[in-house]
């Protein structure tokens, strides 16, 4: 638990558009640790969504500081931020982005595709392995457009998962969901979290950011609070438990 | 639905345009066949004299319209000497005219044709009925005639001709012989012809003392090259010419004309099949706006797979393969068709009596193929690439 996953110093982010500048991080500090469960919350516009694309490696600062395993990977060319994305990190976005007409398992099996050191041929165990965390085993051979909503984010969570990764982005995981597919969602991110990955958590709802152990504020770009969870809600059977 | 109609529409263009290459090209090979077969009917080892200079691989100034009038029975008679050409076997001189045919109700414009009477050695050509005349009637001004088939069918109807008598531009001949059935193309068609006696036509229908063209067979096919030499070397002699470059003549073996059609025919073929591959192009240009759109609409999909670690090369392959896989499709569909249509057209030409061979290359087959794929390449590129720019939070964003 102790070892730094993630260090941002005086991130900054400004996005131009046809010479209007907008600032969308303002010099943000913070370290998030190997194992912990981090919910970045706050309303639409506060920057969090462009601090998880940063995190996440989708896009770069414009200024300061972001080290991964302490190494600073601003500088990293596209195709190494791509080969780090495809190893370190899932992703599992509110909208699912799941392949059309396309099988679960396909669909599990993506990312397994673009990493070049490990095209052995054991995809199936993995995409197997990845759909049984979610309890989504026994779709594997149905079309991501055969799926409810739950059923889709648990396995666009399966995709996620499947190149065992260190790191695990949710861009409000629950946002298009019912209570009960969310509830489920929510589970399965607190499991793997219990299971030693490291999930970063984004979303707007003060509710679902209290699955997390630690919620980072922002608001105008800006870090405005940085506090562990004290009530923090365990996704747990039909209801939910404080613990 | 209507994307998979869209796309069809799209391959279209590519199958239009591969099948109508495939059919210039089967057309073509077929056509220059068919011109190449009638060439080499006339027979081989043979040496032709043209009046007028000419390079080798152009047509000579005889060939374009231009009258010359250098060309003698007399030359032909020097080359005939053993001592000049050793390996000559047998000549003729040719002149030809156009003239109305009469007998009794009948009454056609007819092409004859003034040989010598070794003409029956020099070409390939066999007497259904009668005899083909002789030196002495050649030398008498006989006024007589052999006729090819369809001629003799047209004049005579069902009467034997052999022994009868008809005028040809107003003058009486009588019928010696009957050439048996050759064949041929709307070109020339030798079935057609008039063959009298050279002397006869030159003095008597013509009034002219020159050849318009002369045929030398030769003992073998390897003597052809000295033979050609030879026969120059006695023309120039006769004619009193010191250089080379000076010629008023040109000489060329059969080898050497097949050679020259089969070069003009292959421009012609190449030609046609340019022109048929700019609707590749357009093709090309469909399949570029179709992968346009498809990187259009599947921006998210991009996004996604580049979130989960696709490189940009993996972005470009996969664009790439698909847009090679539609022109690949485009392009087979395109080759059955295109032979579908060559079939069609050799089963109508033939019925039409001629005798077309159905020729399809393999080797055209795989250029269409290649270009297919070339197309599905060179088109896809720019989408591609255009694909794997796409930024990936870009992508994610996109509604």
């Amino acid at each position: 638990m102790s070892i730094p996953l993630i260090t941002v110093q005086n991130l900054s982010k400004i996005y131009s558009n046809e010479g209007v500048e907008t600032p969308a991080l303002k010099s943000v500090n913070f370290v998030i640790k190997k194992g912990e469960f981090v919910s970045i919350m706050g309303p639409s516009g506060s920057g969090k969504s462009t601090l998880m694309q940063i995190l996440g490696m989708l896009d770069r600062g414009t200024e300061g500081e972001y080290l991964l395993e302490n190494v600073n990977v601003n500088k990293f060319e596209d195709d190494e931020l791509a080969k780090i994305r495809n190893k370190k990190i899932g992703f599992v976005f509110q909208s699912f982005n799941l392949l059309p007409r396309t099988s679960v398992f396909e669909n599990v099996e993506l990312p397994l595709l673009y990493d070049d050191d490990h095209l052995e041929m054991n995809n199936a165990a993995k995409v197997t392995k990845a759909l049984e965390a979610v309890g989504m085993e026994h779709r594997t051979g149905y079309l991501s457009n055969q799926l409810s909503g739950g059923e889709k984010q648990r396995v666009a969570i399966a995709r996620a998962l499947v190149n065992n990764p260190e790191l695990i982005f949710a861009d409000e995981p629950t946002g298009n969901l019912d209570s009960k597919s969310g509830l489920a969602v929510m589970r399965i991110l607190q499991k793997l979290n219990n299971e030693g990955h490291t999930v970063i958590l984004v979303t707007h709802e003060t509710y679902t950011a209290r699955h997390a152990k630690r919620i980072l504020n922002m608001k105008d770009g800006e870090l405005v609070s940085d506090e562990l969870v004290n009530d923090r809600l365990i996704a747990d059977g039909e209801g939910e438990l404080l613990k | 639905m209507a994307a998979k109609f869209r796309s069809f529409l799209t391959i279209l263009g590519i199958i239009i345009g591969i099948a109508s290459v495939i059919v210039v090209m089967a057309i073509g090979a077929s056509a220059q066949q068919l011109i190449i077969d009638q060439v080499s009917g006339v027979g081989s080892n043979l040496v032709g004299i043209l009046p007028g200079a000419s390079d080798e691989k152009g047509p000579p100034a005889s060939a374009l319209g231009i009258v010359t009038t250098t060309l003698k029975q007399s030359d032909l008679d020097a080359v005939m000497l053993k001592k000049n050409v050793p390996n000559a076997v047998a000549a003729s001189g040719y002149v030809s005219g156009v003239g109305t045919a009469k007998y009794k109700n009948n009454s056609n414009q007819a092409s004859f044709q003034g040989v010598s009477a070794d003409f029956i050695n020099v070409e390939k050509n066999d007497l259904s009925a009668g005899r083909f005349f002789t030196n002495e009637e050649n030398a008498g001004l006989a006024r007589v005639a052999v006729l090819g088939s369809t001629t003799a069918k047209n004049l005579f109807d069902n009467e034997d001709p052999i022994g009868k008598m008809f005028s040809l531009k107003d003058v009486n001949f009588t019928v010696i012989g009957i050439v048996a059935p050759k064949g041929g193309s709307a070109v020339s068609n030798p079935d057609e012809l008039v063959y009298i006696p050279l002397l006869t036509a030159q003095k008597i229908l013509l009034g002219i003392d020159y050849l318009n063209f002369a045929r030398i067979k030769i003992d073998s096919a390897d003597n052809i090259a000295r033979a050609l030499a030879d026969v120059k070397y006695t023309i120039r002699t006769q004619h009193r010419i010191k250089n080379p470059s000076d010629d008023d003549f040109s000489v060329r073996d059969t080898a050497q004309a097949l050679e020259m059609i089969t070069n003009i025919t292959n421009v012609l073929k190449y030609f046609l099949a340019g022109i048929a591959a700019i609707s590749l192009l357009v093709g090309g240009v469909g399949i570029m706006n179709i992968m346009l759109i498809s990187v259009n609409q599947r921006i998210r999909e991009i996004g996604l797979r580049k979130a989960v670690g696709a490189r940009n090369r993996h972005i470009i392959t996969q664009f790439l393969i698909e847009s090679i896989f539609i022109t690949l499709v485009g392009g087979i569909i395109g080759i059955i068709l295109g032979i579908f249509v060559a079939l069609l057209a050799s089963i109508v030409i033939n019925a039409l009596g001629y005798e077309w061979e159905f020729l399809i290359s393999f080797s055209s087959i795989l250029t269409a193929t290649f270009v297919s794929v070339i197309i599905g390449l060179l088109f896809g590129l720019y989408p591609a690439k255009k694909a794997a720019q796409i930024s990936p939070m870009e992508a994610l964003r996109y509604e």
